[in-house]
């Protein structure tokens, strides 16, 4: 079965066999859900997404040529559902950060700022302060960052993703690193 | 060159996508600057910290009803279409119907809006002073017409960015021109200590920052 290609599973479910997805789900479920994970950071949620993506992957399968691979067909419809449940989550308040930063200049020298507030985290704490950190981001610096710094894609190639000039996101890219900055600043000393 | 500057590079520096100008700079810099030394550190730091967050998966008994549980959803959709497709006729035969009760509530919807809602769709009353308060808080509460004025009349290039909702009531109050949906906009300086946002930092228009320089 392992060694069976996709397209053969992806015939038979155009032909009608939908058990067929089945093992094409089962070969791509962790990459997809990973990738969901990313963007959504809970495992609620980038399950909920997951199989929305695999879902809709099911219903366009007759339209999939065949020109790329399955899993790089299925890896774009990921990302462009991802992108647009970030859009269309934004619990992102208008202004955000409005009062996060020191009214003083002292978060441009932090050293001197937070001294010695550093503790010790367990890891699972930590990864929670730095996934509601992520989650703090507008929608467009969370797409721009996790597409960078998780998926990997080259500022050019997201622009291309997110139709957007190169310009806008590498700004998008620093000022969401610029407030992961100051919201992890204890972590990172 | 000022540590404010160097900082505000530093992003660009990791990315590895400074020119070559810019580069010797903030390299000649950091060699001077403990400070800034240890800015580039806390940042090296925050990029290998967020990197490495583990994934957190589903439970295990949830994880192996993957594909059991989007069997059923295919399922459903299966019979949504087919029934959908059955329906097809009552539904053409009713669709003006729906049309026209869908006008009337809209219409009945929007009138509401305007006449007792605090929201009106041909301005943005309430978002405007919101919204102007924040931008004066973060040049220092000089007018922002005056800073426009200013960066406008030099000649050297600036980087800022500017999330579209606020945009969009920027340009309805006539700041014109510079401000098309979320992007890195340029206007020209000849002298920056002019100018010199870093003082502010406040930080309450996020996404105001300087991104590059001739
Ligand atoms: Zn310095």
């Amino acid at each position: 079965m392992k060694d069976v290609p996709d397209r053969v599973f992806v015939q038979k479910v155009t032909s009608g066999d939908t058990e067929a997805f089945g093992e094409l789900v089962r070969r791509y479920h962790k990459r997809i859900y990973e990738l969901a994970y990313r963007f959504s950071r809970h495992p609620e949620e980038a399950y909920d997404l997951s199989q929305e993506i695999f879902l809709k992957a099911f219903n366009a399968l007759e339209r999939f040529r065949g020109s790329s691979g399955f899993y790089t067909w299925l890896y774009k419809i990921g990302q462009n559902t991802c992108i647009d449940y970030t859009r269309r989550k934004s619990t992102w308040s208008e202004l955000p950060f409005i009062n996060d930063f020191p009214s003083d200049d002292s978060w441009l020298h932090p050293s001197t700022a937070h001294g010695s507030t550093t503790k010790f985290l367990e890891n699972k704490e930590l990864s929670h302060e730095i996934n509601s950190a992520i989650d703090q981001l507008s929608p467009r610096q969370k797409q721009v960052f996790v597409l960078r710094h998780y998926e990997g894609l080259a500022l050019r190639d997201i622009a291309d993703v997110l139709d957007l000039k190169v310009g806008s996101v590498k700004a998008h890219l620093f000022n969401a690193i610029r407030k992961l900055r100051v919201r992890l600043t204890p972590y990172i000393q | 060159m000022k540590c404010g500057w160097v900082e505000n590079l530093i992003p660009e520096y990791f990315e590895g996508i400074l020119d070559q100008y810019q580069l010797d700079l903030v390299t000649q810099h950091l060699e001077n600057c403990g400070d800034c030394k240890l800015e580039l550190d806390a940042i090296d730091r925050l990029l290998d910290l967020v990197d490495n967050v583990e994934v957190e998966y589903p439970s295990a008994m949830k994880w192996n009803g993957f594909w059991g549980d989007l069997r059923r959803k295919i399922a459903l959709v299966q019979v949504d279409q087919r029934s959908s497709f059955l329906n097809l006729g009552w539904y053409y035969s009713n669709i003006w119907k729906f049309a026209g009760i869908g006008c009337m509530l809209l219409l009945a919807v929007l009138l509401c809006l305007q006449l007792f809602g605090n929201v009106s769709f041909l301005m943005y009353p309430y978002r405007n002073t919101e919204d102007f308060r924040a931008v004066n808080q973060f040049f220092g509460e000089i007018p922002i017409v005056q800073i426009l004025e200013q960066i406008n009349f030099e000649e050297q290039e600036i980087g800022f960015v500017w999330e579209s909702d606020l945009v969009s009531n920027l340009e309805s109050v006539d700041l014109h021109n510079s401000f098309p949906d979320t992007v890195a906009e340029s206007w020209y300086l000849t002298d920056l200590t002019e100018l010199d946002f870093l003082v502010y930092p406040s930080g309450n228009l996020d996404n105001v920052v300087l991104t590059s320089m001739k």
